[in-house]
């Protein structure tokens, strides 16, 4: 049909040719491969002259203009082709061969290791809302990522502990700066909440291993998050929920250039223990309040962003004393936090682009921890510990031909400890300049092929060391669905502050990655299997009886499988997806006597995650079912031989959420009902022993479990001054 | 067999007025570029296959890239990639299609600031997009979808378009928020009572919407 058209066109042309003087072009767009391409616009510059190619890559169109001309060739998907032409009597013939461009959209990812969250890429594998709507516990970041492979089922102490790594060597970053404290600070065998609320962000990677050279001191994993750019309006937010009063608002200018925000919120579980019964008894429940300003301005080529974060909270209990029959331990800490972060990032011209952020945190421990036995003696443990880190971080990005690019940055970080605790530790302060500087080029050679390939030197004047790690990760394309990766990266980790009270006379603790990852992703569906290998060196280890003797001697491994399935074509309406990890690691570190499968890493993890929209009701179900076989601890009743060789038993979580939206007034509202171990099942994250041996010769000992069977959360989230609502189901 | 005449025809005489014209440079520019721009919009106002917006499209696009100062071209090669980021079945194609109208679209924008008919289209091609993955999107281009229509009805209160593509989004909105069938059709006869009273300023000035309004709301009239 097409054909038919074009040939009368041709032939109007032809006519229409007799009249004045005349050239014809004519010619066959094609691919590289020689394929034919339908539909590129073929075109005189500067001129109306053109045509489009017919089905068969053919084109033909006349032109009166002589002299010295350019031939243009454009088409969705694919470079733009240009050539010279000199018209003058004679009929011309151009056959344009066109390169694929590369786009975002299309090419290779570098996925090895990598998560990503955001609602931009296709292959991003967690959309933002799934951060805010997996069941579980609510509305934490870290929460949601825990039902990805690699990340472990740690009930007991914050933080992300992925592929056999701890807590710790997680590191947070916010718009490229890193976040010193990013979750409250820690408590004895009660795992705690992330700082930031999942709102704050437009974007989240969750990287496993293998990250780019950018970032560093996480031995184990990235989290990067990307904080909101301009809101689309202004608007109000209200929270109020069992555990939290919240108001926040934020103001857009009238050009739409600029906006400033803040927020209060207050949360106290007080009213909440009152009603659900909690293990131990909380001498104060846990009372935190909290405000947040936030400031944006959109420059000519660029954007400003402000961050402030304050917050004071307060937690205490009382729980057994295990040192003595009918023993007590007291528990307070009061917490105060301020983080701020400044970035910029904008264009300088054409090829390059300025980031330069900076960023003031501070934090501080007030803790008081008393053991009381029998006879009132009151064994006490009082310490203040407080932490200042100031940052600097600039980074160029050379765009480089397509969507290559190149980054080079540096960041000086300068961080300040103090411990004090009366009559047990005297005044210290450690001091470090921490200075780091890399370079990373990420190249696609073709949509198929992409590189990346960055190194990061970082001295730390503390330690008084220097270390280069080397990160390279590769991908391929097999096919326009599935594609193979590969990273391998040197990490180096500062020793975690608590050993370096003791001695600052330690090393850099080393990790070496090495991934290999197949992705398949397909309108609705993805599907990705990673092998991953971990060494460990230079690990924090001192004997089993003198944590003095720091030394650097630690040593491990970890190696494993993952998967993960997502689809949510299946099933109309229906999400779902399913991770499952095999992790197998040992290390001697700490006071371990042999190298052992430590106490926070489990060998099967596995989650299944259910999401589902149903419409008449206008609401948002989630069930999320997750299984770790047992965690090995150490059972000081046994012989040293039996170290780490006891179990917990497997742990099995079934956690509920619904999300009901709907208007009151004005308000956009979501009613959110959220609730963890439906099925009630028993959890016993690991034991804690006593230190000493009581009258028959043997330690005490406590399960460490949730606080409660079951935790429950009802909300109701009220949006004023905006009805994004309406838009839900487009 | 009829109507691929007919096509051919218009679609002959388009190329016809396009080669017809000589160079940019010549003393009636303006006439050529009003010619070629009304051939092309009588080829639009008839065009229904993905192929005719293709070559709309770009015959639109040459225009645009050769007199760079008129809004109008820029704003029908954005409407035509627009029309196909709507209508292709084909989910992973709307982002590409709708990245190529928006950069159109911007540009029209530059060149014509505060314009209705290029916010009523915006929102158009940001709800498009909202459709790859509408749980996901409506949050954040929901809003945007939201700013773009208010700005639209505010630029010029009797443009009907606006009304029409926020009767479209309305009619896939679940009634339980805010959106269904009486909603939309209460929007549409707001955006049909426009057409009837809407005075284009120029041969140029977008004018589509009346007969998808009009077979819109018999739609909906037949589905109770």
């Amino acid at each position: 049909m097409y054909q038919k058209l074009v040939l009368i066109m041709v032939l109007g042309c032809g006519l229409y040719s007799l009249k004045a003087q005349q050239v014809n072009i004519t010619g066959t767009v094609r691919d590289h491969k020689k394929e034919p391409l339908a539909g590129a616009s073929i075109s005189i510059r500067n001129s109306y002259y053109g045509t489009t190619s017919a089905d068969d890559g053919s084109f033909a169109f006349t032109i009166a203009d002589t002299g010295r001309q350019v031939i243009v060739v454009t088409m969705m998907g694919w470079q733009l082709f240009e050539q010279e032409l000199f018209i003058g009597r004679d009929n011309i013939v151009v056959n344009p061969s066109l390169k694929e461009e590369i786009t975002e959209l299309k090419a290779v990812t570098l996925s090895a290791g990598s998560f990503e969250a955001g609602d931009k890429k296709r292959t991003t594998v967690l959309k933002s809302i799934d951060i805010v709507t997996t069941a579980g516990q609510q509305a934490d970041i870290v929460a949601a990522l825990k039902t990805l492979p690699g990340a472990q089922q740690v009930g007991e102490t914050e933080g992300l502990f992925v592929r056999g790594g701890t807590g710790a060597e997680t590191k947070v970053f916010i718009d490229g700066m890193m976040v010193a404290n990013p979750f409250y600070s820690n408590v004895p065998d009660i795992s705690q909440r992330g700082r930031f609320s999942p709102l704050l962000f437009k974007g989240t990677i969750f990287s496993s291993g293998g990250y780019s050279a950018q970032y560093g001191q996480g031995l184990s994993s990235a989290l990067v998050l990307e904080s909101l750019d301009l809101p689309t309006r202004s608007e109000s937010n209200w929270i109020i929920s069992s555990a939290q009063l919240s108001v926040t608002g934020q103001q857009l200018n009238k050009a739409k250039t600029g906006s400033i925000g803040g927020g209060i919120a207050y949360s106290n579980l007080a009213p909440y223990f009152g009603i659900v019964k909690q293990k131990y008894h909380y001498t104060k429940a846990p009372e935190a309040i909290n405000a947040e300003f936030h400031g944006r301005r959109k420059t000519n080529n660029g954007i400003l962003k402000f961050y402030g974060y304050a917050n004071s909270n307060t937690i205490g209990f009382n729980r057994p004393g295990l040192e003595m029959e009918n023993g007590q331990e007291q528990f307070r800490l009061t917490n105060k936090n301020v983080y701020t972060n400044m970035t910029y990032t904008g264009r300088l011209n054409d090829k390059w682009k300025l980031y330069a952020g900076a960023s003031v945190s501070y934090n501080k421990d007030n803790i008081q921890r008393h053991i009381i036995t029998k006879d009132k003696f009151n064994n006490y443990f009082l310490p203040r510990i407080a932490n200042i880190t100031g940052q600097t971080r600039i980074m160029l990005t050379r765009n480089l031909a397509a969507i290559s690019k190149l980054n080079i940055g540096a960041e000086w970080q300068q961080v300040t400890d103090k411990i004090n605790a009366k009559d047990s530790i005297p005044f210290i302060t450690i001091r470090d300049q921490y200075i780091a500087a890399f370079a990373e080029a990420e190249i696609y050679i073709t949509s198929k092929f992409a590189g990346r390939l960055g190194t990061r030197a970082e001295y730390s004047s503390l330690l008084n060391e220097a270390g280069v790690s080397p990160r390279i990760s590769l991908a391929y394309k097999l096919t326009d669905k599935s594609q193979v990766s590969a990273a391998y990266g040197i990490f180096y980790q500062k020793p975690e502050t608590n050993y370096l009270f003791r001695n600052s006379n330690l090393e850099f603790t080393k990790a070496t990655h090495y991934i290999l990852n197949y992705q398949y992703v397909a309108g609705g569906q993805t599907l990705r299997l990673e092998l991953f290998h971990k060494s460990y060196d230079k690990l924090i280890s001192f004997p089993l009886n003198d944590p003095s003797e720091l030394s650097n001697n630690g040593t491990g491994y970890a190696k494993g499988v993952e998967f993960f399935w997502r689809d949510n074509k299946t099933f109309k309406r229906l999400d779902y997806w399913i991770s499952y990890s095999w992790l197998d690691t040992k290390r001697q570190y700490l006071d371990y006597p042999a190298k052992v499968q430590p106490g926070f890493a489990a060998t099967h993890t596995a989650s299944i995650v259910v999401k589902k929209f149903v419409e008449a009701i206008s609401t948002y179900f989630s069930m999320t079912y997750t299984y770790a076989s047992g965690r090995p601890y150490y059972n000081p009743n046994r012989p040293v031989t039996g170290f780490m060789k006891d179990r917990t038993i497997d742990f099995h979580t079934m956690g509920f959420q619904f999300n009901y939206l709907t208007q009151i007034g004005k308000a956009y509202t979501v009613l959110i009902f959220n609730m963890s171990n439906v099925l009630g099942n028993r959890q016993v994250y690991t034991y804690r022993f006593s230190a000493t041996k009581n009258e028959n010769g043997s330690f005490r000992s406590e399960a460490i479990t949730p606080m409660a069977k079951r935790f429950f959360f009802i909300g109701a989230y009220v949006s004023i001054g905006n009805d994004r609502r309406k838009q839900v189901i487009d | 067999m009829k109507q691929l005449f007919i096509i051919a025809a218009v679609i002959f005489a388009g190329s016809f007025q396009l080669t017809a014209q000589t160079s940019t440079t010549s003393p009636g520019k303006d006439k050529k570029f009003i010619s070629a721009m009304e051939t092309n919009l009588q080829i639009l106002d008839t065009a229904a296959s993905v192929t005719s917006f293709i070559m709309l499209a770009n015959n639109f696009g040459r225009i645009a890239a050769a007199e760079k100062t008129k809004w109008e071209p820029f704003y029908y090669a954005a409407y035509c990639y627009a029309v196909m980021a709507v209508s292709t079945p084909d989910k992973t194609k709307i982002d590409m299609l709708a990245d190529k109208a928006e950069l159109y679209l911007q540009q029209a924008n530059n060149l014509q600031k505060n314009n209705s008919e290029i916010a009523a289209l915006f929102a158009m091609i940001k709800s498009s997009k909202i459709l790859v993955d509408p749980i996901n999107r409506w949050q954040t281009l929901g809003q945007e979808v939201a700013g773009y229509l208010t700005a639209a009805k505010q630029q010029d209160p009797n443009n009907p378009r606006p009304w029409l593509i926020e009767a479209r989004i309305k009619f896939n909105t679940p009634e339980g928020l805010g959106g269904g069938k009486v909603v939309a059709k209460t929007l549409l006869a707001e955006a049909i009572q426009r057409f009837s009273n809407f005075n284009p300023q120029s041969s140029l000035a977008p004018v589509w919407g009346l007969r998808p309004a009009e077979k819109f709301l018999e739609k909906l009239n037949a589905s109770k």
